[in-house]
């Protein structure tokens, strides 16, 4: 505190923050009961309530280069004791929503992406580029020689042969993952300097094991589990991550076995999976719970705002399409089994501009988050900060 | 212009008191009404005064003297006013008074509650004490009258205590009275209370029994208290080697008690000097959000500041625990100016609890702020508050409010 320190308030930045919802920072008198009451703020430098101050002054670039606003779990503890309403679990959240748009590249996607006012357009695009795909599909075909008809009776694979169907998302992903990247690396580059410029001690813990301790933290929900206002909201989280995480390794496993195993095998496994096959079962399980999931989530901020904090439409529009996801997801099935054709096709294509719109918006929505508190909280055990840092808790 | 000359003053803290000697030195017959069965109030309860530090027999005793000399005041203790209708200047005012069960013959002698059989909580000490059901309040209470409490007295059956009494002092089968009175004006009088500790979610106050609020400190610290003045841990009776103050507890808290009760800063700093005064070496901590020292009261704080075992830390305390490796008290919140959690471990935690006011429910004609505060009626009202019922204050500015108070109030019978 000896060295006079100049500050750059950004107004602007303080403005859009206010407008975004987070009104009541403004009334934030700087108590520090959110720093003592959040079980997962580090003994130094705690959050919320620097990040509190640091907002009413507009000190953007302070911010957006503070890991701790990922190291929150939104479990609403501060804003429940907060003896002046200034809400910091919502503050942190809109934090966190203009970090995204912030590192992301290009930025003006974040401005789309998270608006309903543009989601009739953020669903035209994938629905003209899948249209393209199919009126591309037999020229494609007949070009290089691939299959456009996968068997009798209803098949997806009809309407969109699986060579299709893999080549067009991989390439979209590919370059989502690539612009996500960018985004992270911007994160961790900014994060590096500020404690650099702060003189602060850059590392401690190496980069391989933070990641490995981040990683089984991610698995098994540890640090959200010392959340106590919303020991629900763990729940809907951990229900609906293994429940994509589900239906994300059968796609794998299903690209795998089209096009390593059953090339090389004598007895191709039979695809699509019957229902009764383990890798059928895995996803269906895992389909259902990331639609309970997306269930007990909605539910949950659909309670009062003193219980829950506020939800945006960042919140919301993400929540819901993975919801939808979900629920197109197995109808899509369902009337595969059905054999209902018409249907069929309509909610399977319905489904796959869901999916494009879950996982190629991914660096611009909230599904950012991802990789973001994955960042930050990798460069927090990295740094010293550490994701599980307090000291001596009270005896029960 | 009005029936009656007389002033009805609800409230025979040092604000009533003020008030009615003021009121009635310019004139005025007083009908005074206290609930508990002494005068003197929350003012009674203090060890010291800020920022003098004198003792409260100072400002109380003086105005207690005017009180008991002037012929033109009457009292009632045990009373509450459980109507009033009219019109300004002209009221009419219904009371009950509970039986005191002793008479005026008592001498203060003490046999009666000598041969008392059964206990009452002290409320005068906070609860950190025991009375028989015929106590005296407090040793220097006026009237100096003992009282025996019906709800714990067993009543007529008992009968010890009559006999133990040598003046013919005590009736036990006395009875509830009402009295009737016509007054021109009413002084709303009637002080705080202090904002109920337990209730705080975050500061344990129910769970462990060496946090206590400010006035069980002024009551610890005080030589008719009940460890006769020695501040000592209530669990143990143990010497302190180190205290925390904890302020703003449940105040400035949209969740409790959002008004600043204005006083809890210099209060802390003033019990702190009652600590190191017992206790030269004893490590004090005062954690805060603001500390608010208007005046000349910034001298008390930088004198203060001066102790070298004081440590004044900004931020406010948002959690109490016992640790799990020495069983002792732990405060624990954020050193904002050093940007870092705190944990400090001590012998006894003193929440500066902020003030209520006491609004008699009774009384329809009173209007509230937002904070519960009396504000005056719109138009002209014969309704005066005076003291900590009004706004949060000091001593020494409810002797001056209640000075106001009494002119107000005696406007209404004049000519």
């Amino acid at each position: 505190m000896s060295e006079a320190t100049a500050i750059q308030p950004d107004l602007e930045f303080a403005q859009e923050i206010v407008d975004s919802g987070g009104e009541d920072v403004r009334k934030c008198f700087q108590c520090a009961t959110c720093s003592v009451v959040c079980a997962l703020s580090p003994e130094e430098r705690p959050f919320p309530r620097k990040e509190m101050i640091w907002t009413q002054w507009g000190l953007k670039d302070r911010l957006f280069s503070d890991p701790d606003i990922w190291l929150c779990h939104n479990c609403n503890d501060c804003s429940v004791h907060c003896p002046r309403g200034a809400h910091p679990g919502d503050v942190l959240a809109i934090l966190r929503k203009l970090a995204v748009a912030h590192y992301s590249v290009p930025g003006f996607l974040a401005g789309w992406v998270n608006r309903p006012a543009m989601l009739p357009l953020m669903a035209l695009i994938p629905g003209l580029l899948l249209a393209l795909a199919v009126i591309l599909r037999d020229p494609i075909a007949s070009t290089f020689g691939l299959a456009t008809h996968h068997g009798e009776g209803m098949q997806y694979a009809n309407l969109f042969p699986h060579w299709l169907l893999i080549g067009f998302f991989s390439f979209f992903l590919g370059l989502a993952v690539l612009l996500a990247g960018v985004g992270a690396i911007r994160f961790w580059r900014a994060m590096k300097n500020a404690d650099r410029t702060a003189d602060r001690i850059e590392s401690t813990n190496s980069l391989g094991s933070s990641f490995i301790t981040v990683v089984k933290d991610i698995l098994t929900h540890q640090r959200f589990s010392k959340c106590t206002s919303l020991a629900g909201r763990r729940l809907a989280h951990l229900t609906a991550f293994y429940g994509f995480l589900a239906l994300f390794l059968v796609s794998g496993w299903a690209v795998i076995v089209l096009y390593v195993i059953n090339p090389l095998a004598e007895t191709p496994l039979p695809y699509p999976f019957p229902f009764l096959d383990p890798a059928k079962l895995f996803a269906n399980v895992g389909a259902l719970a990331l639609v309970v999931g997306c269930v007990i989530a909605i539910r949950d901020r659909l309670k009062d705002r003193s219980e829950t904090g506020r939800s945006t439409d960042f919140d919301w529009m993400f929540l819901w399409l993975l919801f939808f996801v979900g629920i197109t997801g197995i109808l899509t099935e369902a009337l595969r089994f059905a054999q209902a054709q018409t249907p069929g096709y309509i909610i399977y294509f319905i489904h796959l501009i869901l999916a494009f719109m879950l996982l190629i918006y991914l660096p611009y929505s909230k599904f950012a988050h991802l990789v973001y508190r994955t960042v930050a909280l990798v460069y927090a055990e990295h740094s010293g900060r550490g994701i599980d840092n307090r000291s001596e808790q009270p005896a029960q | 212009m009005s029936a009656s000359r007389k002033v009805l003053v609800i409230g025979g803290g040092i604000s009533g008191i003020s008030a009615a000697v003021e009121a009635s030195e310019a004139g005025a017959d007083i009908l005074l009404v206290e609930k508990n069965p002494y005068l003197g109030g929350r003012v009674a309860q203090m060890n010291l005064y800020f920022p003098k530090l004198c003792p409260p027999a100072c400002g109380l005793e003086i105005n207690l003297r005017r009180f008991r000399t002037s012929p033109k005041i009457r009292y009632l203790t045990e009373a509450e006013v459980t109507s009033i209708t009219g019109k300004p200047g002209d009221y009419h005012v219904s009371i009950t008074q509970k039986p005191r069960l002793v008479n005026e013959k008592c001498t203060a002698c003490g046999a009666c509650a000598e041969a008392c059989p059964v206990e009452r909580p002290d409320e005068f000490n906070c609860g950190m004490a025991k009375t028989k059901a015929a106590y005296l309040p407090f040793p220097t209470a006026y009237p100096m009258r003992f009282v025996i409490d019906s709800e714990h007295c067993k009543g007529t059956e008992c009968q010890k205590c009559v006999e133990a009494c040598e003046y013919g002092a005590i009736d036990l089968a006395a009875g509830e009275k009402t009295i009737e009175e016509d007054v021109s004006a009413v002084i709303v009088a009637t002080g705080w209370a202090p904002f109920q500790a337990e209730t705080i979610e975050n500061l344990s106050y129910s769970q462990y029994e060496n946090v206590i609020t400010n006035l069980q400190m002024e009551r610890l610290a005080a030589p008719d208290g009940p460890t006769g003045g020695k501040i000592v841990t209530p669990s143990s009776q143990d010497p302190l080697e180190s205290v925390a103050f904890v302020q703003c507890a449940g105040s400035r808290d949209e969740n409790y008690l959002k008004h600043c009760s204005g006083v809890c800063c210099l209060a802390s700093l003033k019990q702190a000097r009652y600590v190191r005064e017992q206790y030269p070496e004893a490590q004090i901590y005062i954690f805060y959000i603001d500390l608010r020292a208007p005046g000349r009261l910034e001298d008390f704080l930088a004198d203060s500041e001066e102790d070298e075992k004081l440590e004044l830390i900004k931020g406010k305390v948002a959690k109490i625990y016992i640790s799990a490796s020495e069983s002792k008290l732990v405060v624990e919140a954020e050193d904002v100016l050093g940007g870092r959690r705190v944990q400090k471990q001590v012998d006894l935690v003193v929440l500066a609890t902020g003030m209520v006011p006491n609004v008699p429910e009774t009384i329809d004609q009173l209007r509230q702020d937002d904070d519960g505060f009396l504000v005056a009626e719109e138009g002209p009202s014969a309704f005066v508050a005076a003291g900590c019922v009004r706004r949060p204050v000091d001593v020494a500015e409810c002797v001056r409010d209640a000075t106001a108070a009494a002119l107000k109030a005696i406007q209404w019978h004049r000519g």
